[in-house]
């Protein structure tokens, strides 16, 4: 079952991302960062295109032309004009306008007020992603990155161990994760919806599986939604998620995964706690079922390879089962 | 035997410890002398290399040697007291105590964990030169038999000695793991749930440490789904985390009551 369930899953991910391909394009910008990127490239894009068809043309008449027109551009005005004061004006203008469209140098705040600030950790291949509330608890979560619409927010982006770069194209430029370094790039979402990122530095062999969506939303949703996940887990609600929720804490899955609320506090793995209630699964690479849960528990290595979990095949399809209800009911 | 095994207590003086390693290691071609049927059991091919060193050395005659007391009669009516003797060799029995540090205390493991052991063992899929071939002559029956005498034994304390931040060092690395490390605490599933699960209060240090050195091998392998995921965290220490862990749970006094 699970070759064929993980398959039909790769397959029907692709379609859907096929059928919505501005989820994760640069050119469908949702931030105030990626509109002035966004501008920038057709800039320079359109204005390329007409020098290259300057050049096509000139060279045209160089080869094609009579001779009048070739003793035309023979002359040493062409080189004077087009050669150096044209390129030195276009260059100049083009950096300036670069500079002034990217805003280099400058932060941007919101009326002075310090920005809502999000840790973003790159891990071999998932992200930790550590928000503050007004109180100075930290509250983590994993693979999905909740921003209030039309605020500026800075992310503060640091590794646990290799490079990674991150990249949400639809809300800025990539930033590398440099080891003992943290980077900040500041994001301003404009249109709520839901987005996807991905790392953009090769970091090892499941590299293409370090995806995560960017959710943004409503400050009321958001504040809504930071409360609900700074809350600790739900009890299970009947007996199979009990059962479900005696394995995790038994079988040492609490050993490197937190469950807020439970004997489970563990740092090595993403937090849990909310684990239901997130877009997808194992950072963007499956949907977030309990299908995909159990499928996730028994081979993980096959569907991440050499990632850090274990392979939990010990399980019977009951317990299984059980255990994966548990946390798919975590929401 | 054709050709004529040659006396041991010559080998040192022929060869030296690393080839005598790959000797046993590997065996000779074209002679009678097999490879260490364990793969990756490098461990215990060293364990024979030692005892060569002492052959050589003429020590064993001096060495007491205890008697065991086979309760054949009482506890494992019937099934033979050749696979019994090949236990008690080492892992003692319910007067003796193991005999050996470098053999785990089976008194204190839970009956559906000392089965799966050997049924491993005698499939070929958990790697050990001596349990390998002991439990591949034994019946299903015995291996019921022989793993509920040892279960029902009462445990015996062990003595264990090791300095105070030893002992501490082990103490976190149990019960908080090392993150930093990407190493999980150990209480995280040693914690007697689970009873395939071994518990390890008062098992023997250096078996514990041995065993959590041989995972960082890249020749040895063990058994899917339990060992392999053991492997899989067992990578993850030093040998200094290894040597601590070991020495705190060999401290502590054994549970009473193991899940069966």
């Amino acid at each position: 079952m699970n070759l064929l369930l993980r398959t039909s899953m790769i397959g029907a991910t692709g379609i859907l991302l096929g059928a919505c391909s501005t989820s994760q394009s640069a050119l469908a910008p949702t931030g105030e960062q990626a509109e002035r990127i966004n501008t920038l490239f057709w800039v320079m894009t359109i204005g390329g295109g007409l020098i290259l068809l300057l050049v096509c043309i000139l060279a045209g008449i160089a080869i094609f032309g009579g001779s009048d027109w070739r003793r035309r551009l023979a002359g040493e005005n062409l080189i004077k004009w087009l050669g150096i004061a044209f390129p030195v004006v276009v260059l100049s203008v083009l950096l300036t306008y670069g500079f002034l469209v990217l805003r280099a140098g400058a932060t941007s705040t919101q009326d002075g007020a310090e920005n809502l600030r999000i840790s973003v950790s790159g891990e071999l291949w998932w992200w930790r992603v550590t928000y503050t509330d007004a109180d100075g608890n930290r509250i983590e979560t994993a693979n999905e990155i909740h921003l209030p619409v039309g605020q500026p927010v800075t992310l503060e982006l640091t590794t646990a161990d290799v490079i990674h770069s991150f990249w949400a194209p639809n809300l800025a430029g990539k930033l590398d994760m440099i080891p003992g370094r943290t980077n900040e790039l500041t994001v301003t979402a404009k249109v709520p919806g839901v987005t996807r990122g991905q790392c953009a530095e090769y970091c090892g062999g499941a590299h293409a599986f370090m995806s995560f969506h960017v959710v943004a939303q409503s400050p009321e949703d958001f504040t809504t939604w930071l409360a609900e996940e700074a809350s600790p887990s739900s009890e299970p609600a009947d007996a199979a998620l009990t059962r479900g929720k005696d394995l995790f804490l038994g079988t040492g899955c609490g050993g490197c995964h937190a469950v807020r609320g439970t004997a489970a506090t563990g740092s090595i793995g993403p937090d849990l706690t909310h684990v239901g209630s997130r877009r997808s699964l194992a950072a963007a690479t499956l949907p977030n079922t309990a299908e995909a849960i159990a499928d996730f528990i028994v081979n993980n290595q096959h569907i991440k390879p050499e990632n850090k979990m274990p392979t939990y095949a010990m399980f019977s399809e009951t317990q299984l089962r059980d255990l994966s209800a548990y946390l798919e009911s975590l929401r | 035997m054709l050709p004529q095994p040659p006396d041991l207590t010559g080998a040192f003086s022929d060869y030296s410890a690393r080839e005598l390693f790959w000797i046993v290691n590997n065996g000779l071609k074209y002679t009678g002398m097999p490879a260490w049927p364990g793969e990756g059991r490098t461990d215990e091919v060293w364990s024979v290399v030692a005892h060569l060193a002492k052959l050589k050395e003429g020590e064993l005659d001096d060495e007491p040697r205890q008697v065991s007391i086979l309760p054949v009669e009482d506890d494992v009516a019937g099934s033979g007291t050749l696979p019994l003797e090949n236990c008690v060799r080492c892992h003692g029995d319910g007067t003796t105590g193991r005999v050996s540090a470098l053999v785990p205390q089976l008194q204190n493991l839970s009956l559906p964990y000392l089965m799966r052991a050997l049924q491993e063992y005698r499939a070929g899929t958990r790697s050990s030169g001596i349990m390998e071939p002991i439990a591949y002559e034994m019946t299903d029956a015995e291996i019921q038999r022989l793993t509920r005498y040892y279960a029902e034994l009462p445990s015996v304390q062990s003595p264990s000695a090791a300095s105070p931040a030893l002992l501490e060092r082990g103490r976190e690395i149990a019960e908080q793991g090392i993150p930093e490390q990407d190493l999980p605490r150990c209480s995280s599933c040693h914690n007697g749930t689970d009873p395939q699960i071994p518990r390890l209060e008062n098992q023997s240090a250096r078996y514990l440490a041995n065993q959590l050195n041989l995972w960082r091998e890249t020749t040895y392998r063990d058994t899917h789904p339990y060992g392999s995921l053991m492997a899989n965290i067992g990578k993850r220490m030093t040998q200094d985390d290894a040597r601590a862990v070991s020495a705190w749970y060999a401290s502590l006094p054994p549970v009473e009551g193991v899940p069966q």
